[in-house]
């Protein structure tokens, strides 16, 4: 079997013709946009053939059961995870070299509460990316972790160690790191996880502002009630994409079944990706609107 | 009459059965450390003995450095339980803190206290015929042997008496108290087996290479099975034969025959760790490489599927783009698209686009349901 | 009898005992990273690996060259981080076992290169105890030199890269997010403790160097909770026990370095644990004689009961937080407690720092009381 696939020209023409096809869709008012993404974990998928976009400045969450992959996705856009196949695009360019734009907040669970540093301490290190080596956090930073701590309600406590604040408290000072950043996209996972009332009042509070001032929000959401309340934009995963859009199109009966609900609530394969692509390209066309 | 060397062997090898069979418990949970651990503290206990008994074969001395070795390990317990500090850090300065201070009351009192240090550290085990039990006259062997030997019957018939309960209290501790057992004491019991093995083993082996003893053989032999089980007859099984090769080649070099037998159990385990089938690196490798071939095959044909059913095959399963595509590199894409050829589910058409054969739609198709 | 004078005007006591404070200053700064980080295993393995790469270098060079064998102890250091630095990344169950195992091989490979090479003749002699415990406080100027250039060494990439060990050692998910390079993080860290280790083994001994590492910040965590105070006292702590150890061993004939320095940080360390103010256990243990445990939970819900006296024309008013506190006289977790009696409906929280008793707090306080007024 003889076949000499990429001989020099004919690889560059072919690149140029697929470089231009993905461009139409690497507009710049997408904060983030995959293409084909597919990740497995020893080969098992947890993310299949994800086409989607995160349009800038909306509240999106990030919906699905559990193991849905939802987690995936954050690991592979910031690049903690290798994709098997697929692209990601961050403010239209590949998203290796735009990472300084995003701003991670993972689960709380691996953090050693022990650790001895105050409050302040770790918000800062927030802002130690953007220091450099060597450099010592300076007054610039300490402004604006302070004030970041202010936007969280917690700044009379910046001087407690992390341990003896609350589960709901102990949040809020991981939201304030990731404010520090001066990132125009901030990436949760389920940032609503295990605190009370009153600190998710503040968290979503937050959300807002920082939407309302053009940053794009994307959540890991586990709670389908609260959904509808909070956010303007949803993404329903479960390995594959299932539906993305305006949230109240996204959480339709027939879409929740399709995730949530078993194996033969699946509608032909042909219907999946046809009706999939059908809703990009209608999406997308929305909003050139 | 066996001659002197064969007693050797003999000691060595039941010494390696003696710590094989507590070790394998204490590779689990994280109790691997306390094998280290309790030889540090043995050696206060024997320095502590010295001072009232001074003849060092004195059946007082182990007894007196197991109760010492336990002594230390609760004392971190309880450290632990203040929250204070995480356990391998107490146990990081426990430890050496008892070492150095038998090390110091050594030095200080040379006199009432005549033990050779380097003989502690690294056995004597080239003496033991020397050091044999008399009863009524008669020459019965070394006492080393005999020791060790009983040590290795008494862990044996524990570990026999209590195997369900040990096995209870380190799998799933909350179903053993809830079942009438107390997980606590059990691991306690555990952990004096330890101790007194590790003085025993002392003689023979020296400090840190009875810790070795201790868990060595177990390591290896969890490579072997997944039978919790096996794993008591396996580990005995490494511990002996890494002590006839160790002590044909010490013999041969005339070096720290101690040494030498871990020497070897660690060239087993390297080659373990690599080679067994199934378990071992080489095999896991080969295996992972497989699987992401077929796994980036699925994705190919999947691909390939997809748009040959929206209609934009041509652009997007063209072969020389579909490495743009899916974002592979070139040589990868070239190997799995030769690789699917060869298994024949796809094919490539004279405009240079790739197709599926039949056998291709159908694997895509089963993707898909899954 | 030790007179500070008599102290110093020894040539040779003064160059053993800076040469130890500053070995126990630098070990003290990288055992808190060590600390932080939770590796104390790898902190052992490194130390005891030292002794094969002792042996070989003696074997090879037929020296008793301290720098040789320094050398040797880092190579094998080397050797042993790489074959375990697979590990770290992988199944984090087994990993305790396999590097316990792993020391002990490495060690058992130590005796066994040493045994072999006294059993040919030899211009050197390198006894094997001296490795064990290090030697007996005979230090030289060499010594002293070498231990200076490389906690001087060490201290380049300590400084340069200290935000990132720290983010690294306390999130490490995070520190991934922020686009640093864990295998470079972690490569600093190795080069930074096989450093270490290797400086400090010939004074200390293979047996011993990991509690040098341990010890002084296990012993300064106690006293603070404040990473640059906590790194300070560690060094500090350090220090200490490297001087009164060297002290000890010069004046106890016979007495290697290792243990005496160890012994005294040991005392440190447990003085640390009974008596540092607030995590003290003689601390706990009074506190807890004035208190029950449950009886934080009624200490608080009492405070705001008797604030709400203050108040009874509204239902529900909310107290500062700050007022609620200065009654309160444990200072730590008012917030956890506060938050334990919302979830019971005991308390409610009223407002951004306020919070209210709600009627059945009040309910459960007025049983409370008349039980105890009888």
């Amino acid at each position: 079997m003889n076949i000499k696939l990429f001989t020099g020209k004919k690889q560059r023409h072919a690149n140029k013709r697929a470089v231009t096809m993905l461009e139409y869709l690497r507009r710049l008012d997408v904060a983030i946009h995959t293409e084909d993404l597919t990740v497995a974990y020893n080969n098992e998928p947890a993310l299949w053939d994800i086409d989607m976009e995160i349009p800038k400045g909306v509240l999106m969450a990030i919906i699905g059961p559990n193991g849905a992959g939802k987690t995936t996705l954050l690991e592979a856009i910031l690049g903690l995870v290798k994709p098997n196949a697929g692209h990601i695009h961050i403010f239209g360019k590949p998203s290796k070299k735009q990472r300084k734009f995003i701003a991670y907040l993972p689960q709380r669970t691996n953090v050693d509460w022990d650790f001895p540093i105050s409050v302040l301490d770790m918000v800062l290190m927030g802002t130690y990316s953007s220091l450099g080596w060597i450099m010592r956090p300076n007054s610039a930073s300490r402004r604006k972790a302070l004030n970041a701590l202010k936007m969280v309600d917690m700044d009379e406590f910046k001087d407690m160690q992390i341990g003896e604040l609350s589960a709901s408290q102990q949040q809020k000072i991981f939201l304030a790191r990731a404010l520090v950043q001066d990132a125009d996209v901030f990436l949760m996972d389920e940032p609503f996880q295990g605190v009370d009332q009153a600190t998710e009042k503040t968290i979503i509070n937050t959300l807002r502002t920082l939407r309302d001032n053009g940053k794009t929000v994307a959540v890991v959401h586990y709670d389908l009630q609260t959904v509808t309340e909070y956010f303007d934009w949803a993404l329903l995963l479960n390995v594959r994409r299932i539906a993305a859009g305006p949230v109240k199109e996204v959480l339709t009966e027939e879409n929740l079944h399709l995730a949530y609900g078993g194996k033969s609530s699946f509608l032909s394969m042909e219907h999946t990706i046809t009706s999939g692509r059908v809703k990009n390209q209608a999406t997308a066309e929305k909003k050139d609107v | 009459m066996i001659n002197a060397q064969m007693e050797i062997i003999l000691t060595v090898c039941l010494t390696a059965i003696a710590c094989a069979i507590p070790g394998v418990f204490l590779i689990f949970r994280k109790m691997s450390a306390y094998s280290c651990d309790i030889n540090h503290s043995v050696l206060l206990g024997i320095v502590a003995a010295f001072f009232f008994v001074q003849w060092i074969d004195s059946p007082a001395i182990v007894f007196s450095a197991g109760i010492v070795a336990i002594v230390a390990v609760l004392f971190v317990e309880k450290i632990n339980k203040t929250r204070l500090a995480k356990k391998d850090a107490i146990a990081g300065i426990v430890h050496p803190f008892m070492l150095s201070a038998a090390v110091i009351i050594i030095s200080m009192f040379a006199s009432r206290v005549s033990i050779d240090i380097d003989a502690a550290l690294l056995g004597e085990l080239a003496f033991t015929p020397l050091n044999r039990l008399q009863i009524m006259g008669y020459n019965l062997g070394p006492m080393a042997l005999w020791q060790i030997g009983g040590l290795a019957l008494l862990n044996i018939i524990f570990t026999f008496i209590f195997y369900k309960e040990l096995k209870l209290s380190i799998f799933d501790s909350g179903f053993a108290t809830t079942a009438g057992f107390a997980p606590k004491w059990i691991i306690y019991g555990l952990m004096v087996m330890v101790s007194f093995t590790s003085v025993a083993a002392f003689e023979v082996a020296g400090s840190i290479m009875t810790a070795g003893f201790i868990i060595g053989p177990a390591v290896i032999a969890s490579y072997f099975t997944k039978r919790f089980r096996n794993l008591f007859f396996i580990a005995p099984a490494v511990g002996v034969i890494s002590c006839l090769l160790g002590y044909k080649s010490a013999y041969l070099f005339g070096i720290s025959i101690a040494g030498m037998i871990m020497t070897v159990m660690g060239a087993i385990f390297f080659l373990t760790f690599l080679f067994v089938p199934g378990m071992g690196v080489v095999a896991k490798t080969i295996n992972k490489i497989k699987l992401k071939m077929e796994f980036s095959i699925n994705i190919l044909l999947v691909h390939l599927w997809q748009h040959e059913i929206l209609g934009d095959s041509a652009r997007k399963n063209s072969v020389d783009s579909v490495s743009v595509y899916l974002n592979w590199k070139s040589d990868f894409t070239e190997s799995i698209i030769k690789q699917s050829m060869n298994e024949q589910l796809l094919g490539l058409n004279t405009e240079g686009v790739l197709f599926l054969l039949p056998n291709g739609k159908i694997r895509a198709q089963n993707i898909l349901e899954r | 009898m030790f007179s500070i004078f008599n102290i110093f005007e020894n040539y040779t006591l003064t160059i053993a005992l800076a040469g130890a404070a500053l070995l126990g200053s630098i070990s003290g700064i990288t055992g808190t990273l060590a600390m932080l980080k939770r590796q104390h295993l790898t902190v052992n393995l490194v130390s005891y690996a030292a002794l094969p790469g002792i042996a070989i270098a003696f074997i090879l060079t037929d020296t008793n060259s301290h720098l040789i064998f320094l050398i040797g102890a880092m190579l094998t250091g080397l050797l042993a981080i790489v074959q375990i630095s697979p590990l770290i990344r992988k199944k984090r169950g087994h990993q305790d076992r396999i590097l316990t195992f792993i020391l002990s091989v490495f060690f058992s490979l130590g005796i066994v290169l040493f045994t072999f090479a006294q059993s040919k003749p030899r211009a050197a002699q390198a006894g094997i105890e001296t490795f064990f415990f290090g030697q007996p406080s005979v230090a030289l100027m060499s010594d002293l030199k070498i231990i200076a250039v490389i906690a001087l060494f060490l201290s380049i990439p300590l400084l340069l890269f200290w935000k990132e060990l720290l983010i690294t050692a306390f999130d490490p998910v995070y520190a991934a997010a922020s686009g640093i390079s864990a295998i470079k993080i972690e490569a600093v860290f190795a080069a930074i403790l096989i450093g270490n280790v290797a400086a400090g083994v010939q004074t200390i001994g293979v047996m011993l160097m990991g509690a040098m590492l341990t010890a002084p910040p296990l012993a300064a965590r106690q006293w603070t909770n404040n990473i640059r105070i906590l790194l300070f006292l560690s060094a500090l702590f350090g220090m200490l026990s490297g001087i009164a150890g060297s002290a000890l061993s010069y004046h106890i004939q016979g007495l290697p370095t290792g243990p005496a320095i160890i012994v005294c940080a040991g005392l440190i360390t447990f003085l640390s644990f009974f008596f540092a103010p607030k995590r003290g256990l003689c601390f706990v243990y009074f506190r807890s004689k004035s208190e029950q445990a449950s009886a934080g939970l009624e200490a608080i819900l009492e405070v705001l009961y008797t604030l709400s006296h203050q108040h009874t024309d509204k239902d529900f008013y909310g107290h500062p937080y700050s007022v609620i506190q200065s009654i309160f006289p444990l200072k730590t977790n008012t917030y956890t407690i506060l938050s334990e009696l919302c979830t019971k409906g005991l308390a409610v929280q009223t407002g951004r720092n306020e919070w209210s008793i709600t009627p059945e707090g009040k309910k459960y306080m007025e049983e409370d009381l008349r039980g105890y007024v009888k």
